[in-house]
């Protein structure tokens, strides 16, 4: 009976531990995922994760540019409503889906109206599917 | 076609139907005719599934673009591999792929299970066949393979660029082999709960089909992050993505399953928590299947987003709380004989083991999940940076990296002082000599998690040579076998043993690959002029002229670069970009150099018309020993998994010796 208690005992303080581990872990790590149209109410310093879908005029050597001092400009808009947009400052790698129309996550924060990504956090949401783009190009051509 | 493909899936679902209420019904009435019948029914399912996935490979291959998954995922000038790989490139697809392997599987188990466990045949053929009346429903009423459109394109729109590779082809196949592999060990736990017979039958029975599907369930993580690598050109192999985890939850939990087994099996201990561990790991299976097809999550791979989550869901629902309330009845006839002795003891290693790894299972749980609770709980959807799983995989990942070695040289029940010296001398010492280079080099203790990596990687490798060296031993002191003859000795007569051995080999090498490519990687963005030349981490990069070719498909550049080091020239890469035409999408071709102690990693960013080339480097130390403990894992699976040789007629029909090869 001692065993099973002390048991018991071990298993609660292994959770506790564990508990303790995600608890101080997750603090640092967290990001608010936010749209182009929340995102413009604030400007202070925190850090979030911006989704939405490259607008149309995205720079066609993109790449390159995100590379260069100056940095890769864009703009993001909602998926849903194209008149929300922000403009986007990138330096880092850039995906090979990334153009007008297909939709991207970013992490950074605004500055001055303009959104400061982290270098080197830009991600497309790659469709396996060609039908997103076909819809992309149709609201290109509106 | 397509009608015949409806007939043969709708056929399906009927059998399959018509399979779980014969064997269900043969156990009420104790008919075992009615069961033979059921046993049938599991055969017409195999046939008539085949002949769906047959059909769909026929339109694939002959062009039908009057199918819609064969105009959305193929087109004319696809090669005929590409054309078969198709199949598992759209989502209706990818199911009819699962319920096949699914209809494989239950066939298997049947033919296999003739002559044993006729008890409790007819419950798992329940489970398997439930499962599968899921999967055709789905593929008959929800989302059809053989749907049509109509005005018929004229071509295909093709496969994405970034699926045709080797990787792709054979990554979500084996995958999906090793989560339709651990129906069967579910099957089989939710029939010894139906049945009552919950000694250690069910699990001997399931043993070879658990380490065979977490053999399938490697190969095909390591493939998905070798694509990643090599295909995605961002210098890493694991984000912590939505899909990544998926995969990654249900493995964890079937590791632990794996371990805890050997605690019942020897001790008849943690019985409900290895029905806990099965029940989870086929839950999150299927849980894996849901993230990833209903885009609840974004993730970078996202997949047309789809109605199916709800149907997903509710199956999880119903699997899960079936489950527990089917466990929670038969509690009291699955209490445990046996406690814990000792906490040094191998017992209580896999009792750690067990916690560490279904404590990080949880951990990427909800990690993965927090976007969704956060927003149910806060309105807000906040989501969880890599930082997040990095911290917390660390310490759990060293933790475990011990358990290997330390696991096997600790006996069962309890441990001598004595003799823990005697075992644990020689690593200890190892361990200690691993420590100075650490410190030297590990000065500024950002390292700390590589340093310990490396320091319980050589000590686990000396326990675990040790073991080896200690086993071959006694099998050349027993006769007059030479020391090549005793190693080989050690494998044939304790298959699951020493091939688990061999999988922590691998586990070492791969920890410590991924500590040292996480702590020493280094990146750098150059951009050079024709013959002109930069740095990164002491490798020269040289730009000796781009290329600019173009096909009907594609359009490719791609610049050769020298590189070397301060001893002279190692490598010559030449990184490229191509854009294909139909879809226009870009696609990075890496080059990489791989040596033993580190991967030199270009991707080319932009090659100007002028010959300016913008290359991105990483250097990532010690990358190939993630591929190769990949392999030596696979390896030591396949070694445990092997049927033990011996002749037919010896195998007893009752049971529990069946397939009795070595114990621990």
């Amino acid at each position: 009976m001692r065993s099973r208690s002390r048991f018991a005992i071990a298993l609660t303080l292994a959770a506790l531990l564990g508990g303790w581990l995600i608890w101080t872990s997750i603090g640092g790590s967290l990001e608010a995922y936010t749209s182009p149209s929340g995102l413009v109410k604030t400007s202070d310093g925190t850090t979030y994760r911006l989704n939405g879908k490259v607008a149309p005029g995205s720079p066609g050597d993109a790449a390159e540019r995100a590379q260069s001092v100056e940095g890769l400009r864009f703009v993001v808009r909602d998926k849903d409503l194209a008149s929300a947009t922000v403009p986007v400052v990138y330096r880092g790698s850039v995906p090979d889906a990334f153009r007008d129309g297909r939709e991207i996550v970013v992490t950074g924060h605004m500055a001055a109206g303009v959104f400061q990504a982290d270098r080197g956090t830009l991600i497309t949401l790659c469709p396996s599917k060609f039908m997103e783009e076909q819809a992309a190009k149709g609201a290109t051509g509106t | 076609m397509t009608l015949v493909g409806r007939a043969a899936l709708l056929l399906a679902f009927a059998a399959a139907l018509y399979a779980v209420g014969a064997a269900l019904w043969s156990r009420r009435t104790a008919r075992r005719a009615l069961l033979a019948s059921a046993e049938r029914g599991v055969w017409a399912v195999f046939i008539t599934t085949t002949c769906a996935a047959v059909t769909m490979w026929v339109l694939l291959l002959t062009d039908r673009f009057d199918v819609a998954d064969v105009a959305g995922y193929s087109n004319q000038s696809l090669g005929w591999r590409y054309k078969i790989t198709a199949l598992w490139g759209s989502q209706p697809g990818s199911l009819l792929l699962w319920m096949w392997l699914l209809s494989i599987v239950a066939v298997l188990v049947v033919v296999t299970n003739r002559r044993r466990n006729r008890d409790l045949i007819p419950v798992v053929i329940a489970v398997l066949m439930g499962t599968a009346v899921f999967f055709t429903s789905v593929l008959s009423f929800i989302t059809s393979p053989f749907a049509t459109v109509s005005p018929v394109p004229g071509d295909g729109r093709g496969l994405n660029p970034l699926l045709q590779n080797v990787y792709m082809e054979s990554h979500p196949p084996l995958l999906y082999i090793g989560y339709v592999g651990l129906s069967v060990p579910f099957a089989f736990a939710i029939a010894a709960l139906v049945t009552r017979r919950l000694d250690g039958t069910w699990l001997t029975s399931v043993r070879r089909w658990t380490i065979a599907s977490w053999m399938f369930l490697t190969t095909g993580i390591m493939l998905g992050s070798r694509w990643a690598y090599e295909e995605l050109g961002w210098g890493g192999y694991w984000a912590w993505d939505p899909v990544e985890n998926a995969a990654l939850m249900p493995w964890l939990v079937a590791t632990a399953f794996l371990h805890s087994v050997m605690v019942q099996e020897r001790r008849g201990m943690l019985r409900i928590w290895n029905m806990v561990l099965i029940i989870m790991t086929f839950t999150l299976a299927l849980f894996g299947t849901f993230l990833t097809r209903s885009g609840i999550l974004s993730s970078v791979h996202a997949f047309g987003e789809s109605t199916l989550g709800a149907y997903f869901l509710a199956l999880i629902v119903v699997v899960l709380g079936g489950s527990f309330a089917l466990l929670f009845t038969r509690l009291p006839a699955l209490r445990s004989r046996n406690s814990l002795e000792s906490y040094v003891s191998r017992e209580a290693i896999f009792l750690y083991n067990n916690l560490l790894l279904v404590g990080l299972a949880f951990a990427v749980f909800w990690g993965t999940m927090f976007p969704i609770l956060s927003e149910v709980v806060q309105g807000q959807k906040i989501t969880v940076g890599q930082g997040f799983f990095n911290q917390v995989a660390a310490p759990i990942g060293v933790a475990l990296l011990f358990l290997t070695g330390v696991g096997p040289l600790i006996p069962w029940r309890r441990a001598s002082p004595r003799e823990l010296r005697r075992r644990f001398g020689v690593p200890l010492v190892i361990a200690a000599m691993a420590m100075i280079p650490a410190f030297i080099y590990g000065q500024d203790g950002a390292h700390w998690w590589a340093a310990a990596a490396i320091i319980l990687g050589a000590f686990t490798l000396a326990c675990l040579l040790g073991e080896f060296w200690r086993g071959m031993k006694a099998h050349h002191g027993l006769g007059d076998t030479s020391w090549v003859g005793s190693f080989g000795r050690l494998f044939t007569r304790n298959r699951r043993r020493y091939g688990g051995y061999v999988v922590h080999l691998g586990v070492v090498s791969v920890i410590v690959a991924i500590a040292c490519q996480g702590a020493f990687s280094t990146q750098g963005d150059l951009a050079l002029r024709t013959g002109q030349g930069g740095e990164v981490a002491g490798y020269r990069f040289t730009n000796e002229g781009g290329t600019r070719t173009s096909d009907d498909h594609k359009m490719s550049v791609a610049v050769t670069l020298g590189v070397s080091d301060g001893g002279g020239r190692v490598a010559t890469l030449t990184p490229g970009v191509d854009v294909f035409t139909a879809q226009q999408q870009r696609s990075s071709e890496v080059a990489v150099d791989t040596s033993p102690f580190r991967d030199v990693y270009v991707v080319l960013v932009g090659l100007t018309p002028d010959g300016l080339a913008r290359i991105s480097v990483f250097i990532n130390p010690m990358m190939m020993w993630i591929w190769v403990g990949g392999l030596i894992m696979v390896t030591g699976a396949l070694v445990a998994a092997w049927p033990a040789r011996r002749p037919r007629k010896a195998i007893v029909p009752s049971a529990t010796g069946a397939d009795g090869r070595g114990r621990e």
